[in-house]
């Protein structure tokens, strides 16, 4: 009796190839690790502690460190060299004594023998472009770095430093305590590069037609490095492609550029009545009150008065900027202004372009509008834009972002015309860019680290934005019905995802070591997001944990297992499984369907069990007369004499179980399931998802049933489930909406769909 | 594929665009187009599926004829020539050591792709296909070309790049 326990255990949990497999295999098997998608992340996450918590926020002793700054600046236009003088006063807010400050010089990657200049690999072209050809092999190399003319301290003593290429160690004369701060001061200058022929996040573009230059100046002064407890000095060089660790701190600058400039920088404007012109400063009063259309403060036609007459007079922007991480400017006298107010819960914000004649009659038209649209959205998803203003400047090629300011691409051709290609490009790398006011400029991850901890949450939340904007503005993207967003979608990360694993790196990789940074860091955790947030979550679990995310480290330094930490602990949802494949992994999705079967109630066992019972000496007749037999349904001619109308019939005891709980009638009126249909799903691909199906019967109706992605934690490559229905099975198809990014979807299908390529499509569609 | 020719090209750039290494930019900042070739056995067809940008193919079409519009085309006849001289071009295969002649279907444009179809017979067992791939190596220098190649047995993926235009695939 004890064999029969087990036997219709084995046969209720489906587990009769492992008792064959038992029987027929004595070799030993080799033992394994914990190799279970479902595995928690207590390897790959360091543990928690006071400084970060087990849920994700911010622990007892978190501290940072905050850097202001007190910075003279002077553009000299003429000879495109960029001189300072700052004053940093260092808090250290650490529980740690600091014997030398790190400070980040990453201007140095323009030296001329920048060790950045070679860091890639790489053999003799056979075809390149010629430009690309001289500036390589011919040109002699720009020299950018800086040029260090002294470190003080406030007293005037020199400050012993070293530098270690975009790295400069500064010697204590005492070390700093913790909880005491120490102020010190460097004079430097550097020869500023054309962005535009020398491609970087700075520069100058020149316009040969007027002579004019418009700069963007970014990551151009000595700025601290970031010391905490998860890196101790982020000291991690500046390469290129990892952007940038900062500290919060306050800053105060007095820019001087040449008299007919106009400038936009972050902070507040502290000087508009000395820098603008009466009729300007009119209009810059006027704007603060404008909420329905920017005001053009300086117009299209003084700018094209002005491109002549290169003003050797100059003066001086004072700007003021609490709790940023960086410090960045635009200036030119090329530039057309405008802006208009915002409201943001209940405090007014700045909607401010910056853009050369070159930029109309596109930005013109757009640009403002898609300012304040992020800040509406984004927003709404996190928390209330907390800063006075957000600046969008349009530079060639750029898409760069700074507190309160970034670059933009997006120019019409010379004739003013553009494509929709321009004016999507355009107003989607906008709201890219002044959305990455919130990733990383306020909810401060380190850059240099992790790329994705911005780009991706930034790019997911532009899509959200760009939907929103094309509901807003439907003028602007008619004849469409919805603004072509490039990313977010889960079927447009397909072909990235399946591609040759030999060039593809898990998005948890330092920026300086992926392949593809674009479809690494932005497009893929950006997708990812967006099917936790439709898929796996559903939106309101999804958008108070994101939420919640936001704001605790609003104004901090979050780390990956913060974000990952924070999205489970305000969801209840298990999302290990998820970070680990997503994130940790190349692995992809493919699920489909395998077969399915069908089973009926059937008075006698079926083969399958005659066959089990047999190897344990037994019989039918051994068995207690409480069991319900299933029997395949089409290919069992014993079925034939049995009753298939009412198939309850069949079956003794369950004819006599729903006859005593249910009563005759019940029995009559056969609305219980007679059809068992056993599907099974596969599962080639290394994600687990959850298992969306639909399940298409022969009376025309469809349903919906979406198994928990749990299914997958015992049964890694298939799974079978049974449906239980009344109605005749005709078709499976699994992720019917495409929403899981399976990267094949030929095997989705039962009975499979004969090929539906887009090519078949098409063929049939001309063929009429 | 004819180098020289290839260099000739070159000289008719008009607009440059590098993405040098310190590039962050986010316009599509991956160059990439994807190509698919299915090899259908029971119908002894080759079909060509080509994936490019349409700003991409924008900067093609301008380069010929500046008062072409795509997407819509305001030219379709004159856009297809563009694209099927282009593509040709850029674009071969080599079955069993021969060089494919294949036939344009159509072409359509999907969200911001276009998506162009082309098809060729194949009579021969095929012992081994190449591909070379230059298409916009010509516009951009980190362009990448992805081939996803599809027979009834499996499927393998190429991923071609201005050092590594042509790739062999022997079967069996």
């Amino acid at each position: 009796m004890k064999n029969l326990f087990y036997l219709i255990a084995f046969i209720i949990f489906g587990n009769f190839h492992s008792i064959a497999q038992e029987n027929s295999e004595s070799k030993t098997q080799l033992g394994h690790k914990n190799n279970n998608k479902f595995k928690q992340l207590y390897e790959e996450f360091s543990s928690p502690n006071q400084y970060r918590t087990a849920s994700g926020a911010p622990g007892s002793q978190y501290y940072q460190q905050q850097v202001d700054y007190i910075m003279d600046l002077e553009l000299d236009d003429k000879n495109t060299k960029l001189y300072g003088e700052e004053t940093i006063t260092y808090n250290n807010n650490s529980p740690d004594q600091l014997d030398y400050l790190w400070v980040q010089l990453d201007q140095n990657i323009r030296k001329k023998d920048a060790p950045a200049l070679e860091k890639n690999g790489g053999g003799a072209e056979p075809l390149i472009p010629v430009e690309a050809f001289t500036a390589k092999y011919y040109d002699k190399p720009f020299d950018g770095g800086f040029n260090i003319n002294w470190v003080k301290s406030l007293s005037g003593n020199p400050l012993k430093y070293i530098i270690n290429n975009t790295m400069m160690r500064i010697d204590l004369p005492n070390p700093i305590k913790s909880g005491e701060s120490y102020s010190f001061k460097i004079k430097w200058w550097y020869n500023i590069n054309n962005h535009v022929t020398n491609r970087a996040r700075s520069g100058f573009e020149f316009f040969p037609k007027d002579g004019n230059r418009a700069y963007v100046i970014a990551q151009f002064f000595p700025r601290l490095a970031v010391y905490n407890d998860v890196e101790g000095w982020q000291n991690y060089q500046f390469w290129g492609n990892g952007e940038f660790a900062l500290n919060f701190g306050n800053y105060e600058v007095n820019l001087t550029v040449p008299a007919d400039h106009i400038v936009e920088a972050t902070g507040e404007l502290k000087n508009p009545r000395e820098v603008l012109t009466n009729q300007e400063f009119k209009r810059y009063k006027q704007a603060q009150n404008s909420y329905d259309k920017p005001v053009i403060i300086v117009t299209e036609e003084e700018v094209v008065e002005k491109e002549s007459e290169f003003s050797n007079k100059k003066k001086t922007w004072r700007y003021v900027a609490n709790n940023v991480r960086d410090f960045a400017f635009a200036s030119s006298r090329k530039f057309i202004w405008d802006m208009m107010a915002v409201k943001v819960g209940s405090k007014k914000v700045m909607a401010v372009s910056l853009y050369p004649k070159e930029g109309n009659p596109l930005w013109e038209e757009y640009s403002t509008y898609a300012v304040a649209q992020t800040l509406e959205t984004y927003s709404k998803y996190t928390f209330n834009y907390p800063y006075p203003k957000a600046v969008s400047v349009h530079a060639k090629n750029q898409g760069m972002e700074y507190p309160m300011i970034c670059w933009n691409y997006g120019r019409p051709d010379e004739d003013g015309k553009y494509s929709d290609r321009v004016k999507y490009g355009m107003i989607s790398v906008i709201i890219h860019e002044v959305g990455h006011n919130y990733f990383p400029m306020i909810v401060n991850s380190d850059e240099r680290q992790w790329g994705w901890m911005d780009e991706g949450l930034d790019t997911f939340m532009q899509y959200l934005t760009e939907q929103e904007f094309g509901k807003n503005f439907d003028q602007a993207i008619a004849p469409l019905d919805k603004y072509p967003s490039r990313r977010g979608d889960p079927a447009k990360i397909v072909p990235y995802m399946s591609g040759n694993q030999d060039n593809i790196s898990p998005i948890m990789s330092n920026p300086e070591n992926v392949f593809q940074l674009g479809p690494n860091a932005y497009a893929k955790p950006a997708t990812a997001l967006n099917i936790l947030r439709e898929t796996v979550m559903g939106r309101e679990l999804f958008d108070h944990a994101f939420k919640t995310y936001s704001k605790r480290w609003m104004f901090k330094h979050p780390t990956p297992e913060d974000f990952f930490r924070t999205m489970e602990d305000a969801s209840a949802v298990d999302l290990d499984w998820f970070w680990r494949g997503w994130f940790y992994s190349t692995d992809y999705v493919d699920i489909g369907v395998k077969s399915v079967k069908k089973y009926t109630i059937s008075s006698r066992p079926s083969p399958e069990v005659d066959k089990i019972l047999s190897a344990y000496g037994m019989t039918v007749d051994d068995l207690a007369p409480n069991y319900v037999f299933m029997a395949p349904k089409d290919n069992d001619t014993r079925n034939a004499q049995e009753e298939i109308e009412n198939p309850i019939n069949n079956s003794v005891p369950l004819k006599k179980y729903i006859d005593e709980k249910f009563g005759n009638e019940a029995l009559e009126k056969n609305n219980f399931p007679k059809n068992f249909y056993e599907i099974e799903f596969e599962k080639p691909g290394g994600l687990v998802m959850p298992l969306i199906v639909e399940y298409i019967y022969k009376d025309g109706t469809k349903e919906r049933v979406e198994y928990p992605v749990q299914v997958w934690r015992k049964n890694d490559n298939s799974v079978k489930k049974v449906l239980a229905t009344n109605k005749e099975l005709i078709g499976v198809k699994v992720d019917p909406d495409l929403k899981t990014a399976d990267i094949d979807i030929s095997n989705n299908s039962w009975p499979k769909e004969k090929s539906s390529s887009d090519f078949e499509k098409f063929k049939a569609k001309i063929k009429g | 594929m004819n180098l020289l020719f290839l260099f000739k090209n070159i000289s008719k750039i008009y607009l440059l665009l590098i993405t040098q290494l310190i590039s962050h930019v986010e316009f599509h900042e991956y160059y990439v187009s994807t190509t698919e070739v299915d090899y259908i056995k029971e119908k002894n067809l080759m079909q060509i599926t080509i994936r490019i940008f349409i700003d991409d193919f924008e900067e093609i079409v301008k380069q010929k004829n500046n008062n072409l519009k795509v997407a819509p085309d305001s030219n379709s006849k004159k856009i297809n020539e563009i694209l099927n001289q282009y593509i040709f071009e850029k674009f071969k295969i080599s079955v069993n050591d021969q060089e494919l002649i294949y036939e344009f279907i159509g072409k359509e444009y999907k969200s911001d792709m276009i998506q162009a179809y082309y098809e060729a017979e194949i009579n021969n067992i095929i012992k081994n296909i190449s591909f070379e791939n230059y298409i916009l190596f010509d516009y951009f220098e980190n362009q990448q070309n992805i081939i996803h190649y599809k027979n009834d047995k499996f499927r393998k993926s190429f991923l071609h790049t201005i050092k590594n235009p042509k790739f062999t695939l022997s079967l069996k």
